[in-house]
């Protein structure tokens, strides 16, 4: 009893005068979509609310006459008085900031945003932001400037994915439209599936990852799409050296519903035909995405969206192999206002990525397939209680059915018989609570739980295994929907800010994740042949602990942001495989997988500047990461390959003039963690190298200067239709970096070889808007 | 039956890629500090069901740099022994070399065990002689400008894959009796071709006009198949898109490295005329 009068009483913060709810949707004055992540500040009050996904706030004060001021990185902030004495919906559209360059400061005072906010290890990049940043080939790369944060590195070019903390690849939830994307590479990782002309808003969660998002263990990478322009048609896109990108949008009813279409195709396999040697002209070597999406307004309270991405890479070699693979995801959701406080969003996703390689002729013809498809039904809600709780709660459930791998021969006189990996299914699901409470004007808190649960089904057929793990003393036959194993947990999270002095802010967090799914990859880094698997009767669910403590000051009027992170991981029942594991078409892949543990701490420092002519950010990160896994190293612990000690990036944009701006980025990593040879042996005439250490070897220091311009249309406010040329030049003092180190023979002579990708890279692009 | 690799696939996808992006060489010969190891024994041997006497190879492991040859190891006590009734004392002749003086023709179905005593040390190994499918014939054909040898003639095999599973092959492939292409290790499991008719080509092994081509196929058990396909693996590893490069261990116990195995063979010669 004590303890829900004293919710009631947090809850409900005494009514000294009637309390009013404002609320409604900030966009931009232009095309109509939706700010996420905008600010509302009430001056009077020194209180506020940020929009959500969809653009929505709401405010619950005291009547009275308030300046409200409207505030989003990029744009013109507003301020508007406005004279409370009933529940009001207030939209606001805000412009992008003017793009002549700015004569007269505005004087109003800037909100301090990474300081009010309780969320920490988590980093906000609008699309306009990641468009500064030079890119290889000119082709503007989400996941690569994710990369550039603090506590994220990758592995190198031409290798996919990104690490987070410590985390190995499968551990980051990568979410489209929130449907989940298991690869997000194209070609092996050189780029990404997301076209950035389609993208609204990426933010990354590094730590202290709120309960409404479950799932992986070590971040979520949530990727929103445009809706499409609210007001009037647009055509736009972009032609570059290595693929060209088409946007079609509008308003299909002028401010209630719009579309967005956008496709994106590479012609490498063109630049192919132009090759010398006819043997690598007869090659293939493309992919393209398609994106699309269509939301309409059906009432003040009501809107739905659907959202789709479709996406193929295509690989021939000759007529001895062909590859594609890719990843296909459809979103449909319903946002539905019960009342001012009360949002609600119903979500339905279908995604599925698959790749299927073969041998089109010959007597050893076959054709290879795996997929992973997932169904998710999904229910959230947030209550604004008042304006110091904000609640909010949901659930989700998803169904997936494995697709392992199968082979099938194609050739009648075979010599090859079929085999295929019988299929899994899973439930998984969760339930979500929490609240961000704000106590006074110094602390905020954010406390929520997420129950979560995972049930392996059948219909399928499992093995029993021995004490020694390898015999099978058992096959066990499980009927439809028949539970063959049952996991579940308690995910709590917690967050909480103190501010003190004048633009000082510290803040800590908690989180507990659980992940019930993993990659099961048969090289070093992650490829498009890497599978998902459920964890099952004999591989566990992955649980990490992260706690995070960080210091954040604001200088010069909030216009330079620092902060310092200090983070400790823990990552329980992490996986690796034994040497010379067998892991393709394998159905007995929990004999080739070893567990045990992993953790990794670090510190990460981040100066970021966002307002003026000149913005960017510098970020250094200084980390280790560790696995202790019985069977491996001697069960000693070892560096995850990914473990690089010193992350430094300095990413920079100028504006030099109305029409010119530059970038530049410098990024230095420490060499991956390798295993090199510690000596040889000789059998059948033959040398051999032969290891004692895991990953007991770094590459070389891995570091590149990229540069880049963008050249604008002359007095292209004034004219119909705008372009613009960016010129970009990659790996600009000529670094070869390493992508691996192979030892073999030369002349009978061992000796090390060094394989690099890029020499220097300029590129060219073209880019219209009309 | 070659092993459908990834990782083929994998890096001549990012050698399509290098063709457009890379200029200029992307391969460089470059210096790397190894840190040396203690020399662990290395052993190989085979007992065969055609006639004696059979050679065990003893030597030690090197530094990888190290240009010496491998030391030969001298001062080992050797003893086969077949399903533990027959014990066989070896006498070394060629330096590192021990042959055996009772067990001189491996028999099917018999479990052959080796015991070495080297440095204050015990290394032991054990392997069953498995029975071997006959190879039906071989055949040859021309062929111009393969993927994998160019231009010659390229040899087929013939034979029928017995019904029961969990056999393991292991070929030879001599060009005028010499080992052609020593490193190409060939061997396979029946796993995806158990019980089939076989017919198939050594695709990376061409030979010449008025060459002689014998085939030499073996049985060999798990732990042998295991450590060919790790010998494959290590001789190829060192990239991304490869797993984390694991030891080629072999059966042998005490952390030494190297193969002890008893195996029977059927071969057949063919002229290319």
């Amino acid at each position: 009893m004590r303890l829900i009068s004293l919710l009631f009483i947090c809850f409900c913060s005494p009514i000294f005068a009637q309390q009013f709810t404002l609320s409604g949707y900030v966009k931009d004055s232009l095309n109509g979509e939706e700010l996420i992540g905008a600010s509302i500040y009430i001056d009077e009050l020194k209180t506020g609310a940020v929009t959500n996904v969809y653009g929505f706030y709401s405010l619950t004060i005291p009547s009275g006459n308030y300046t409200v001021q409207i505030n989003y990185l990029g744009y013109e902030t507003k301020s508007q008085q406005i004279a409370l004495n009933k529940n009001t919906t207030l939209n606001f559209e805000l412009s992008a900031s003017s793009k002549k360059l700015q004569t007269v400061e505005v004087k109003a005072e800037r909100i301090s945003e990474n300081l009010k906010t309780v969320e920490m290890s988590v980093t906000q990049l609008p699309i306009q932001t990641i468009k500064k940043i030079p890119a290889l080939f000119g082709e503007v790369d989400i996941v690569r400037s994710i990369s550039l944060l603090p506590g994220v590195v990758n592995a190198g070019e031409g290798v996919g994915g990104f690490y987070v903390r410590g985390g190995s690849v499968d551990q980051n939830l990568v979410l489209l439209d929130e449907a989940v994307v298991f690869n997000a590479s194209h070609m092996l990782g050189f780029f990404s599936v997301f076209n950035s002309d389609v993208v609204k808003d990426v933010k990354l969660y590094s730590g202290g990852i709120p309960a409404e998002y479950g799932g992986r263990i070590s971040s979520i990478l949530d990727v929103r799409m445009k809706e499409g322009n609210m007001k009037k048609y647009s055509v736009s896109g972009g032609i570059g050296v290595i693929s060209s990108r088409l946007v079609v949008e509008g308003p299909i009813k002028k401010d209630k519903a719009s579309f967005i279409v956008t496709g994106r195709r590479t012609y490498s396999d063109l630049l192919i035909k132009l090759a010398r040697d006819p043997e690598i002209r007869n090659n293939q070597l493309y992919f393209y995405d398609l994106n699309g999406k269509i939301n309409w307004k059906i009432s003040e309270r009501d809107r739905i969206y659907f959202s789709s991405y479709f996406g193929r890479d295509v690989f021939k070699f000759e007529n001895l192999f062909s590859i594609f693979w890719g990843n296909a995801t459809a979103t449909a959701r319903w946002n539905h206002l019960f009342s001012e406080k009360l949002f609600s969003n119903l979500t339905f996703v279908f995604s599925d990525y698959q790749y299927a390689l073969g041998q089109p002729s010959g007597p050893q013809s076959f054709e290879w397939n795996s997929k992973i498809r997932n169904y998710m039904l999904k229910y959230d809600f947030t209550l604004y209680i008042n304006s110091k709780n904000t609640l909010k709660y949901g659930g989700q459930i998803m169904f997936y059915k494995f697709f392992p791998g199968e082979l099938k021969p194609l050739a009648t006189n075979e010599i090859l018989n079929g085999i295929k990996v019988p299929e899994k299914n899973a439930i998984e699901g969760a339930l979500y609570v929490s609240n961000e409470q704000q106590i006074g004007k110094k602390i905020t808190l954010l406390y929520g739980l997420r129950y979560s649960l995972f049930d392996v089904v059948g219909k399928g057929r499992r093995y029993v295994y021995g004490a020694d793990g390898e015999t099978i003393i058992d096959t066990i036959q499980y009927g439809k929907l028949e539970s063959i194993k049952f996991y579940h947990g308690l995910e709590p999270r917690f967050s909480a800010r103190y501010e003190f002095l004048r633009n000082n802010a510290l803040k800590i967090s908690y989180m507990r994740t659980k992940q019930y799914l993993h990659l099961i990859s048969n090289s070093t880094v992650s490829s498009p042949l890497d599978i998902w698997v459920p964890c099952d009767t004999y591989i566990k669910p992955v649980t990490g602990n992260q706690v995070t403590l960080g210091f954040f000051k604001n200088f010069f009027d909030n216009k330079l942001e620092s902060s310092v992170e200090v983070f400790y991981k823990h990552m329980k029942d992490v996986i690796d495989y034994k040497d010379n594991a067998e892991l393709l078409l394998n159905d007995k892949i929990e004999q080739e997988v070893l567990r045990g543990n992993g953790y990794a701490y670090g510190i990460e420092f981040l100066f970021r500047k966002n307002i003026g002519r000149f913005t960017g950010w510098v970020s250094y990160t200084l980390s280790k990461t560790r696995r202790k896994i019985s069977g491996i190293n001697d069960g000693n612990e070892y560096p995850a390959t990914y473990d690089r000690t010193h992350n430094i990036n300095i990413v920079g944009s100028f504006q030099a003039s109305n029409r010119v701006e530059v970038g530049a980025t410098w990024t230095y990593n420490t060499g991956l963690a390798v295993t090199f040879p510690s000596g040889k042996f000789v059998y059948g005439g033959n040398i051999y190298p032969f290891f004692t250490e895991r990953n007991g070897y770094r590459m070389p220091p891995y570091h590149r200067m990229d540069l880049s311009c963008t050249l604008k249309r002359k007095n292209y406010d004034k004219k119909k239709w705008y372009y613009e040329w960016n010129f970009s030049i990659y790996n600009v003092y000529y670094r070869k970096n390493a992508f691996s180190i192979v030892f073999n023979e030369d002349d009978g002579k061992p000796v090390a070889k060094k394989i690099f990708l890029f020499a220097v890279v300029p590129s060219v692009s073209w880019n219209f808007k009309f | 039956m070659k092993k459908i690799r990834n990782r083929y696939l994998l890096i001549s996808m990012v050698f399509g890629l290098w063709s457009i992006v890379c200029l200029s060489s992307c391969e460089e010969v470059i210096n790397i500090d190894l840190n040396s190891s203690n020399p662990k024994l290395v052993v190989e041997g085979w007992i065969y069901n055609t006639p004696g006497p059979y050679r065990i190879r003893l030597s030690l492991t090197t530094n990888y740099f190290d240009t010496t040859a491998a030391p030969k190891v001298e001062d080992a006590l050797v003893i086969v022994s077949e399903n533990d009734t027959l014990i066989d004392t070896l006498k070394m002749g060629n330096p590192g070399v021990y042959r055996t003086q009772k067990i001189l023709l491996g028999k099917i179905g018999a479990t052959y065990t080796l015991k070495i005593f080297y440095n204050g040390s015990l290394y032991e190994a054990a392997s069953t002689l498995k029975p071997i499918a006959v190879i039906d014939s071989l055949t040859y054909e021309y062929k111009e400008d393969t993927r994998r040898d160019g231009t010659g003639y390229f040899v087929s095999i013939y034979f029928q894959e017995p019904a029961t599973s969990g056999d393991y092959y292991r070929w030879v492939f001599y060009k005028n009796n010499k080992v052609h292409k020593k490193r190409d290790e060939l061997y396979a499991s029946d796993e995806f071709y158990n019980g089939n008719y076989i017919a198939f080509e050594f695709d990376n092994h061409g030979v010449d006009l008025g060459d002689t081509a014998r085939i030499e196929m073996y049985s060999i058990d798990k732990p042998g198949y295991d450590f060919f396909r790790a010998l494959d693996e290590v001789d190829n590893s060192g990239d991304l898109f490869d797993t984390p490069p694991g030891n080629a261990k072999g059966n042998i116990s005490n952390g030494a490295f190297g193969y002890f195995g008893a195996s029977s063979k059927s071969t057949k010669e063919i002229i290319i005329e």
